[in-house]
């Protein structure tokens, strides 16, 4: 069972590896990795840019589906009577809207994690030496906002099924299991996505990746 | 886990430790050469072969009940099969140019490949008996019992068989691959 101790413990060690990042990056480096993890958490939020960023991706999509759906062709001809413009408009509006509100929330933590991976990769570029100290501050309050945007997401459902530790060998077979089904994840989701016609997809991936890594 | 899933992986894990010892530069050779047996099969022999067979039994006036042609067709296209990718890694080898990986990335590069051909191999096999109804599991002994298979396959197997690439994959995307990794072996 984790008590406060191992709780405690377990939370300096990761506070300790955002300050050794801190330090290695500089104070620069670590505020800029700060200002695009704030950014992300802004989109991952409706409340905040999550609401606009939807809206946004949607009226593109309306625009995308006025265009193929007769609108080109009407602003090229020059016939912007009212009957062909609500026609258009329309058929665009049945397409529906590309993120439903369904899948808005799913939509906004990918792309908020896809900005805090950019947020870690930007930060790696900063050359500009600056205080080594400050970075570690900087490092640590980068660790505290990462814990507090992904505490919700972690507090319910454990991430990892419980290990059998009834004896050595079952935990090392039970560790492997884990392993092994975090391998097989994207597959996983690919055939849930995708159902039969993962079969041909994952066979052009692999071929693919093994055509491409043949150097010349 | 019932016989034919066994049989099944241990066909996989064959080709995976053949693909380790071959490397993946060979391995994707055979690979060629398995898609275009597939699109052999599937593509022409699986619809003018009855019509020929048709033909000649009316020519020479045979009696073949539907069970005995199901036993035919099911042999000769896994024979033919088999002797193909027999030939694909026998002699003078169609392997691919360039240099291989080394280390981690070679391995897990290796293991792919294998699995590859594994998969499609012994699917491909398990697919002639799905598409003709299960010939082996004619094959009985005096006591009446199945010598090689007996019905119904696990629930296991029968999950697994919903995913044998020939039965979901229509015939024409083996000739794309087929002609895809041509391209990439006269490019390289």
């Amino acid at each position: 069972m984790t008590n406060i101790a191992e709780t405690a413990v377990l939370f300096l060690l990761i506070i300790a590896f955002f300050a050794w990042l801190g330090y290695r990056r500089g104070f620069i480096g670590e505020l800029v990795k700060f200002g695009m993890i704030l950014l992300a958490f802004a989109v991952g939020q409706k409340s905040m840019l999550g609401a606009t960023v939807i809206r946004v991706i949607n009226s593109v999509w309306l625009i995308f589906q006025i265009i193929i759906n007769g609108g080109l062709r009407l602003l090229l001809s020059g016939d912007l009577s009212g009957d062909s413009l609500s026609q258009v408009l329309n058929e665009a509006k049945n397409a529906g809207p590309l993120v439903p509100p369904t899948a808005g929330d799913s939509l906004l933590f990918v792309l908020m994690i896809l900005l805090i991976i950019l947020a870690f990769f930007v930060g790696s570029r900063v050359k500009r030496k600056s205080s080594r100290l400050l970075g570690v501050f900087m490092g640590i309050v980068n660790g505290l906002a990462l814990i507090y945007i992904f505490r919700p997401y972690l507090s319910g459902k454990p991430l990892l099924p419980p290990l059998n530790t009834s004896s050595p060998l079952a935990a090392l077979a039970s560790l492997f299991g884990t392993a092994f089904d975090l391998l097989l994840l994207p597959v996983n989701w690919l055939q849930n996505a995708l159902g039969l016609l993962f079969v041909p997809v994952l066979i052009v991936a692999i071929v693919l990746i093994l055509l491409r890594s043949l150097r010349s | 886990m019932g016989p034919l899933e066994i049989l099944w992986l241990a066909i996989v894990v064959f080709f995976v430790l053949i693909a380790f010892v071959r490397g993946y530069p060979r391995e994707l050779g055979v690979t060629t050469v398995i898609f275009g047996a597939l699109f052999l099969i599937t593509f022409f022999l699986e619809k003018y072969l009855p019509r020929f067979i048709n033909f000649l039994s009316s020519e020479l006036s045979l009696q073949l009940t539907e069970r005995q042609l199901q036993h035919f067709y099911a042999l000769f296209y896994s024979l033919l099969f088999l002797v193909v990718v027999f030939w694909a890694y026998a002699g003078e080898t169609f392997s691919f140019q360039g240099k291989e990986h080394k280390g981690a990335g070679g391995f897990v590069l290796n293991f792919l490949v294998g699995l590859l051909n594994g998969i499609l191999v012994a699917s491909t096999l398990w697919y002639f008996q799905v598409a003709y109804k299960y010939p082996v599991a004619d094959f009985k002994n005096a006591a009446g019992q199945s010598v090689f298979l007996t019905l119904p396959l696990t629930s296991f197997a029968q999950s697994l068989v919903t995913y044998v690439p020939a039965n979901v994959i229509p015939p024409i995307f083996w000739g794309a691959m087929l002609l895809l990794m041509l391209i990439a072996r006269v490019r390289k």
